[in-house]
């Protein structure tokens, strides 16, 4: 834009000066134009050196004056003129042109015609021509005086009542041409500096516009895992950074929360595993080292094996946690009757039940079915029933009831659960949480509720947990048919098809 | 020597009750922690070795109430607790040592000995015991005149706490302590039969035996 400008302001000073010098031009042919005449035949050109002296001959032994006029900066332009008749007959030049003549177009317009010529003496210069009508003057004598130096006779083909002049002036345009050229090197100086300047400020600018993003790079630069609780200064961020510092900090809020998550996590499994491979460890190092005893060896082998079974299970766990957590688990859904999958996992429970001395008793209709993938129910039903018989009081009920609610159906499992507080409740999903705090149930490990409800989210079951009577622990599996993306639903036949309150269904143990 | 080791985990307790019998130490299993705590007021160990996470009640409270009725036993707390504020907490609230668990058994062992070390201010780990007899109470090996003596547990442990109180005259309910478990029905003849196939093993007999009778009162290493 600004070398845009700088080429307009150039051609318009270009213009202007040149125009100037025009006019001058014009000026001095209008001149001669003034002081040419026509008196009968003759035309009288009353041409003076002194008035116009840069028509006059260069006098070349002048020398002195020239250099005084170089000297003092006063150089005279050279002009020429040369006037013609509208045939081209020259009929007087100036005496600076000697015998050469200026180029002609034979034009009768009265309007100036201004072009760029090759002067006799081999330089540039700018030529007006201009047609004209010499003034007429009256004959002041009867008698034809003999003609004068201003003086010339037209030919006696040329008809005086129509005579049309044309006149030529010249001038060298070296002074023009170098004012134009200082002009446009100031312009190109001046563009020069203005787009240095501009680009200064403009750096200037972008750094200390930038200086915000900078400082809150250099903070968001400074955190790392170890200083994740830090935030981007949202006082010191400039208003029109705000949004994205605030979106900033929400972010780092998320990831802060995550790799607290993580890290529990971590620490958790970690935790976890530190005893079982202690165990195992300590089993290996001592049977290595007194390998003397068969039946102590026969029982470390046998630890080992149990341990195995353990970190086996907790992997395993852990996997299918990992797997409903990214949605890469598999989902086939199919129609399950609720009341059979009730049943066939209680009977892997009945022995560990019977040493606890609890009962079961299930309440749900046969013709139940829910539509949902029937291995994963299995799992969530099965790690339901072992959490009731873990932590039942003995010698107490455990209670499976299916009820029918607006268009859903509610299997719930509760249990008689001591010293469970509703404080707990808040954890009991919480991975690897036990409300037992010495973790000394060697076949649990604050696993089973989180894959109940990993595995309950994957599906679309509903789930809730509640502590009725302060020691009454339910556990409700909602299936509903608009349950959302991976909905488990009921078929309606089936739904319409239950009765009320369904069927009981007594065990005891 | 005897230790409680105090520990929720049973398949663990068998382990190191295996090898802490084996490497000579009279050794007291307890699987709970307020049992733990009675089995620690009411006996003598030179060392107690304590997980934290504990049922009935956990490791510090228990480490917190021994400190308070000035119990000064040496104990070594063994968990799968691996933070530094659980090893300071530990330490600060008066255990002598923290391991975590996994563990190496040796180097359980060699913590153990050098907290016996500590309680009877030994600190070098071999005891010169005149004619010839040297203990190292680091390898629990005895040498006479150069040559190595294959003592069983009970008579290694009997000869080290009567070389670690040297010039102590020690009863025999004292050295059937520090051999037997709490729960061991055996008798003080038990230490006259392990004495006398000490005395065979090591040599020496009359003024010239390494360990003395004190009639009346014991035994005694001078």
């Amino acid at each position: 834009m600004l070398l845009f400008a700088g080429a307009i302001g150039g051609f318009v000073l270009h213009a202007r000066l040149v125009h100037e010098f025009d006019r001058a031009l014009e000026a001095k042919a209008r001149a001669l134009i003034a002081v040419t005449s026509r008196e009968g035949r003759r035309v009288d050109i009353d041409f003076r050196s002194e008035s116009m002296p840069e028509f006059a001959k260069e006098e070349a032994d002048d020398i002195e004056v020239q250099q005084d006029k170089e000297e003092n900066n006063e150089e005279e332009e050279t002009g020429y003129f040369e006037i013609f008749l509208q045939d081209g007959t020259v009929i007087r030049r100036s005496p600076s042109l000697e015998r050469d003549d200026l180029p002609l177009r034979l034009d009768s317009s009265k309007e100036a015609a201004f072009r760029n010529v090759k002067l006799p003496d081999g330089r540039r210069g700018r030529l007006v021509q201009i047609a004209f009508e010499p003034r007429v003057e009256p004959l002041k004598t009867e008698v034809q005086e003999p003609l004068d130096e201003d003086q010339v006779e037209l030919p006696a083909s040329v008809d005086e009542q129509s005579l049309r002049l044309l006149l030529v002036v010249a001038r060298d345009r070296e002074r023009l041409d170098a004012l134009l050229n200082s002009v446009y090197l100031t312009l190109a100086a001046l563009t020069a500096l203005l787009l240095g300047a501009i680009g200064l400020l403009v750096h200037r600018s972008i750094h200390r516009g930038f200086r915000p993003i900078e400082a809150i790079n250099t903070q968001i630069t400074r955190i790392g895992p170890a200083t994740l609780e830090a935030r981007v200064d949202l006082a010191s961020s400039p208003t029109e950074l705000a949004t994205i510092v605030t979106a900033l900090n929400g972010l780092l809020e998320r990831i802060e929360s995550g790799f607290a998550r993580e890290r529990k996590f971590s620490s958790d499994v970690a935790h976890e595993l530190r005893t079982p491979v202690a165990e195992l460890r300590a089993a290996c190092e001592v049977g290595a080292k007194w390998p003397d005893d068969p039946a102590a060896i026969q029982n470390f082998f046998g630890d080992i094996r149990e341990i195995a079974l353990q970190m086996e299970r907790i992997v395993t766990t852990l996997l299918m946690l990992t797997r409903c957590d990214a949605g890469t688990a598999t989902v086939e859904r199919k129609t399950v009757p609720l009341a059979g999958l009730v049943v066939q996992c209680w009977e892997r429970m009945v022995e560990k039940a019977g040493k606890k001395g609890l009962r079961f008793r299930s309440r749900v209709d046969p013709a139940v079915t829910v539509k949902t993938d029937r291995d994963k129910l299995e799992m969530i039903v099965q790690n339901l029933l072992e959490n009731a018989v873990a932590h039942s009081v003995p010698e107490t009920l455990i209670d499976c009831e299916c009820a029918f609610v607006d268009s859903r159906v509610d299997l719930t499992l509760a249990n008689e659960a001591a010293n469970l507080t509703p404080e707990d409740l808040r954890h009991v999903f919480d991975r690897f949480w036990q409300k037992d705090r010495a973790r000394s149930a060697q076949d649990r490990f604050g696993l089973g509720l989180s894959i109940v409800k990993a595995l309950a989210d994957l599906l679309g079951i509903g789930l809730r947990v509640n502590l009725r009577e302060s020691s009454r622990f339910e556990v409700c599996l909602s299936f509903s048919a608009e349950n959302g993306r991976a909905a488990s639903g009921l078929t309606r036949a089936t739904i319409e098809g239950v009765p009320d309150g369904g069927r009981e269904v007594a065990r005891s143990v | 020597m005897k230790l409680l080791v105090i520990e929720d985990s049973q398949r663990l307790l068998r382990s190191l009750g295996r090898g802490l019998k084996k490497t000579g130490y009279a050794v007291d299993l307890v699987a709970d922690g307020a049992d733990g705590l009675d089995y620690a007021r009411f006996n003598d160990y030179d060392v107690i070795v304590l997980d934290l996470m504990l049922p009935g009640m956990d490791g510090l409270t228990i480490l917190r109430k021994l400190r308070a009725m000035g119990k000064q036993t040496h104990i070594l707390i063994l968990s799968a607790k691996d933070q530094v504020e659980d090893r300071i907490r530990g330490l600060q609230l008066g255990a002598d040592d923290y391991m975590i668990k996994p563990f190496s058994f040796e180097e359980l062992c060699a913590r153990l000995g050098t907290l016996v070390r500590r309680q009877y201010k030994a600190k070098n780990p071999e005891i010169n015991l005149g004619a010839g007899v040297r203990v190292n109470t680091a390898t629990k090996l005895v040498e006479r005149n150069g040559s190595a003596v294959n003592l069983t547990p009970a008579e290694y442990a009997l000869l080290e706490c009567l070389a670690l109180n040297r010039g102590k005259v020690i009863s025999k309910e004292k050295l059937l302590q520090a051999i037997h478990d709490s729960d061991s029905y055996a008798g003080p003849n038990v230490v006259e039969v392990l004495i006398c196939n000490l005395r065979k093993k090591i040599g020496g007999a009359g003024e010239d035996c390494v360990v003395r009778t004190r009639r009346g009162y014991g035994y005694v290493v001078d």
